[in-house]
């Protein structure tokens, strides 16, 4: 376990960095600079902005240097919110997209799961298919019509919760569930799925012919395995999640990484595309990290040392 | 050498013994697994659903008296009537042709970013898995580094970056087309451009599961006796692999290929919304939903229709792909990594 999750570590930084250089090299050969607004800023004082941001240095100074600023953990300044560097911005904005992820993946769990459980034990009635035609029907809805929709019903027809913004619980609840919901449905095909492939197996035939209860079955026996499917989703999951995040927080209002980040990419915000990306990238891979850790908890059968 | 067994990340939807294989023994696999699927009521009509909305995506721009991109700023937007079926937009464009024309870019996308998944993916999980090793391992072990990469991420930036007017990418692009089609010079056909652009990002970012999957399956399958025969008979490794092997795991393949369509198409609509995906005046399904999801409470009928018609079609296609992992694929359970 050890010499795996060091191994992994070690694997972090190489990839990060590969990553990185692609980004960043990307950004630059593109065409168009920082600077290219709608109207044409003065030659004068174009000079003297690419003087102070050292965007007229030559590529491999600008990458050394920037390579430079990572190791101590300075992302550069950003060109348009002058005053502000990448790092203020991701440390106000990375808190909320993070505490929305986490939220939304949550509720994705704490309703996926149930769901897909009932589903399984409910095998072949109406139950099941009621709650697979429910989360095929989350399956194909993309958020940007749900939000929406969530948004017109609750917010402009029942004047329950607000449209947008990001300030109390309430303001939560609708991009949580806007988030949440797709992964929701996703996550109880897969618990279904992998339910029905344990419930068949001889040790469950075991356990109900020693006479345990129904629910301790599932509770202590079958569910470690029937959840092995969800925990190999989880690794994609995050990465739909933090996708998902994007576009809710761009229906919403919501001042988190995403929103920042579409921005920036559009108006060639070099430093704060790259510090975006870093923070995906590096917590992406964590969370992979995490789920193959979980994996070899839940499946005996799976060693981390392997080789 | 990869550290998850890859059994079950490849199945997002459910699987169930399929009860007609106690009878099978007589037929060949092929012919009961066509049988299996047209005993699945559900998979038979989505499948005609797709190929219906199929065609009305061709014949319906073909045959209305509106055009795609023709407005009426008198008119604006009108909810249905009998001369706009499906009403029209706020420029007073026909809906209902709109929509079929976005089907078009929609379907289009989906199956041509497939098809460059399925290339790349079958050809680099069939090599990893026939010559095993190192080869296994290499390529494996990009496969799992590239899992990491934030690729939506990459996708965006290389749109916002690449796929702009007068770029390099574009420069190319109408340098090739240009003597085939002419109009591919002119600025207006920058669109079109970026919609290939979308169809080559999208398939690139998702062959990485198929690489997976086909190599678990040649895996198991390059031990078996009729491989040795074709080694012994001096068949080549290139003909072994895509002569022997893929047809041998199509099964899997194909129930996997089904299921990308609809992922692809949801993410096609999703760098819509973002407005890196198709550009206007053209439309996709998913160009459509998030122009109609910003007037919603005004003009609702330009989210609905749209919005159907994706997620009729995605759902179409999911269950097709349930209904043809449960007839071409009872192994899938049995794993085979």
């Amino acid at each position: 376990m050890t010499r795996f999750l060091l191994r992994r570590i070690a694997w972090l930084v190489p990839t990060l960095w590969v990553v990185v250089t692609l980004v960043f090299f990307l950004l630059r050969l593109a065409p168009g600079g920082p600077f290219d607004g709608e109207r044409a800023v003065p030659a004068e004082a174009l000079r003297a902005l690419e003087a102070k941001y050292h965007l007229a240095d030559p590529l491999w100074r600008q990458y050394v240097d920037f390579l430079g600023g990572l190791l101590h953990g300075d992302l550069g300044p950003c060109f348009r919110y002058p005053g502000r560097t990448v790092n203020e911005l991701i440390r106000m904005s990375l808190p909320v997209s993070m505490l929305l992820g986490t939220l939304a993946m949550t509720l994705a769990l704490a309703v996926g799961i149930p769901l897909g459980i009932l589903g399984a034990m409910r095998h072949n009635t109406w139950v099941d298919s009621a709650a697979m035609t429910v989360s095929m029907l989350g399956i194909s809805i993309p958020r940007f019509v749900l939000a929406p929709l969530l948004v017109l019903f609750f917010s402009l027809k029942l004047y329950w919760l607000p449209v947008a913004r990001w300030e109390s619980w309430r303001h939560m609840i609708l991009p949580v569930v806007a988030a949440g919901l797709p992964a929701a449905a996703t996550i109880a095909r897969l618990t279904r799925a992998g339910m029905l492939d344990v419930l068949k197996s001889d040790f469950i035939r075991t356990a109900h012919a020693k006479g345990l209860s129904e629910r301790a079955i599932v509770v202590r026996h079958a569910l470690r395995g029937g959840l092995l499917p969800v925990v190999s989703y989880l690794g994609p999951g995050f990465s739909g999640m933090l996708v998902g995040t994007l576009v809710v927080e761009r229906i919403f209002n919501i001042p988190g990484m995403g929103r920042y980040f579409v921005e920036a990419a559009s108006n060639r915000e070099y430093n704060l595309v790259m510090g975006i990306t870093l923070v995906y990238g590096g917590l992406l891979m964590t969370l992979n990290t995490l789920v193959d850790v979980a994996y070899a908890w839940l499946d005996p059968r799976v060693r981390l040392d392997e080789k | 050498m990869s550290v998850l067994p890859h059994k079950n990340m490849d199945e997002p939807a459910d699987t169930e013994a399929p009860l007609g294989a106690l009878t099978a023994l007589g037929s060949s696999l092929r012919a009961d697994a066509w049988r299996r699927l047209r005993g699945n009521r559900t998979a038979v009509a989505s499948a005609f659903l797709l190929l219906l909305l199929m065609f009305l995506s061709v014949v319906v721009p073909m045959a209305s008296r509106f055009r795609y991109d023709a407005t009426d700023l008198a008119l604006g937007a009108a909810p249905p009537s009998l001369a706009h079926f499906m009403g029209t937009d706020a420029l007073g464009r026909d809906l209902l042709v709109r929509l079929f024309f976005g089907g078009r870019i929609s379907f289009a996308v989906g199956l041509i970013a497939t098809l460059v998944s399925f290339v790349i993916g079958c050809s680099w999980g069939a090599t990893a898995g026939y010559f095993g090793k190192n080869v296994d391992a290499v390529m494996m072990r990009i496969v799992d580094v590239l899992y990491t990469f934030p690729f939506l991420i990459l996708v965006i930036v290389l749109q916002v970056f690449f796929a702009n007017q007068g770029g390099v990418l574009h420069r190319s692009f109408s340098y090739v087309l240009g003597p085939l089609i002419p109009e591919a010079r002119e600025p207006s056909y920058f669109p079109v451009f970026q919609i290939v652009f979308v169809f080559a990002a999208l398939g690139s970012i998702s062959w990485l599961t198929m690489a997976r999957i086909v190599r678990g399956q040649v895996l198991t399958l390059r031990e078996q006796p009729f491989v040795e025969a074709a080694r012994s008979l001096g068949v080549g490794h290139f003909a072994i692999i895509f002569r022997h092997l893929l047809p041998n795991a199509l099964g899997p393949i194909v129930v996997y290929t089904t299921l990308t369509v609809p992922e692809i198409m949801l993410t096609e609509a999703f760098l819509s919304f973002l407005g890196l995906g198709t550009q206007e005046p053209l439309s996709s399904w998913g160009s459509l939903a998030a122009a109609g999801a910003d007037a919603l409470d005004i003009h609702p009928w330009t989210l609905v229709f749209p919005a159907a018609a994706l997620a009729l079609t995605l759902f179409a296609f999911n269950h097709l792909g349930d209904g043809l992992r449960d007839a071409l694929d009872p192994r899938t359970q049995t794993g085979h990594s």
